[in-house]
């Protein structure tokens, strides 16, 4: 039936029909040029979000006898050790007269700090305004291991990358923090 | 005498790295290039030497990492490297490869006494 119609097109109807695909490109084409746009102008709307990790606030990793690691390191690379591994500190970036820690830990082989990561090794980023980093990365669908726990020397959430890695977010509190190693006698690595 | 001073980097394996680029780019804000992205700190509190932490994302088959099996390695910053070197020398500890030196820095592997490759750094900010 469609055939037999179409065959008898006159050139007429044929004109109005080639005036309606034009018209109906020239829609379809405006419609997909705005939605580009759209999305572009949205993509850089979250290309400068608001600052999310600011530092490397820890690296922690496996090993067999975090003792003897903590010792070579102490005995080969310097490190001024305490029982939980080592403290680095620096100023920071945002403004020189803060003064920013990363802390650098051996654990043991078996510990479940690292779970249900599977990895040799955890890295802790320093943060600013965990509440609304973690309220974010909820609606983003990432996977948070935990709830936000709150010590004195900041805030604390796990979660977990794509591939698998566990991450340790922490929003810190350097003042207290350095008042805790101070605490423990603790000298930090300058 | 004063050996490592600072973290210079933390590197880990991964099974793609420019999608994982995009995960912490994307939920972190940790905007890496091809060879990943600096922290940028101070050694002095009035602000005057600049230091930096890289972090960086390698294929599975970087052979950046070997002889260790690890899938991450730590960058350590380090003052007098060629001093240093000679002293891990004598210590016994292993030296994995010969000192290189770009406008960056110079740059050492060793290996902890449980496999994990060390770089060190002696950097020039």
């Amino acid at each position: 039936m469609t055939c037999y119609q179409s065959s008898s097109y006159s050139s007429k109807t044929l004109q109005t029909m080639k005036n309606r695909i034009l018209l109906t490109l020239a829609f379809i084409t405006t419609f997909f040029v705005g939605f580009a746009f759209r999305s572009m102008t949205a993509k850089n709307g979250s290309v400068a979000p608001t600052k999310k990790v600011t530092g490397i606030g820890g690296i922690f990793f496996r090993c067999k006898d975090p003792k003897k690691v903590r010792e070579w390191y102490a005995t080969h690379l310097g490190f001024l050790a305490n029982q939980y591994g080592a403290v680095f500190e620096w100023r920071q970036g945002a403004d020189s007269s803060k003064k920013g820690f990363t802390q650098w830990s051996p654990f043991n082989e078996t510990t479940k700090y690292f779970e249900p990561s599977t990895k040799d090794f955890m890295i802790n980023y320093r943060v600013e305004n965990l509440e609304d980093l973690v309220g974010q990365l909820k609606k983003d669908g990432v996977t948070i291991t935990d709830k936000i726990e709150t010590v004195e020397y900041g805030k604390f959430a796990h979660i977990m990358d794509i591939e698998g890695n566990k991450i340790e977010l922490w929003e810190p509190n350097d003042i207290e923090f350095e008042k805790l190693g101070q605490q423990i006698n603790a000298k930090t690595i300058k | 005498m004063k050996k490592v001073t600072g973290i210079g980097g933390i590197f880990f394996k991964c099974k793609d790295p420019n999608k994982m680029k995009e995960w912490y780019k994307t939920h972190l804000g940790i905007d890496a290039g091809q060879y990943g992205a600096s922290f940028e700190w101070y050694e002095d509190a009035e602000g005057k030497k600049k230091g930096l932490t890289q972090w960086n994302l390698n294929s599975e088959t970087a052979k950046l990492y070997e002889p260790s099996a690890k899938d991450f390695m730590i960058n350590y910053r380090v003052e007098n490297l060629e001093t240093l070197v000679e002293e891990l020398k004598k210590e016994g500890v292993t030296i994995v490869d010969k000192m290189e030196t770009y406008d960056y820095g110079k740059f050492v592997h060793i290996l902890d006494e449980e496999g994990n490759k060390i770089q060190l750094w002696e950097p020039t900010d």
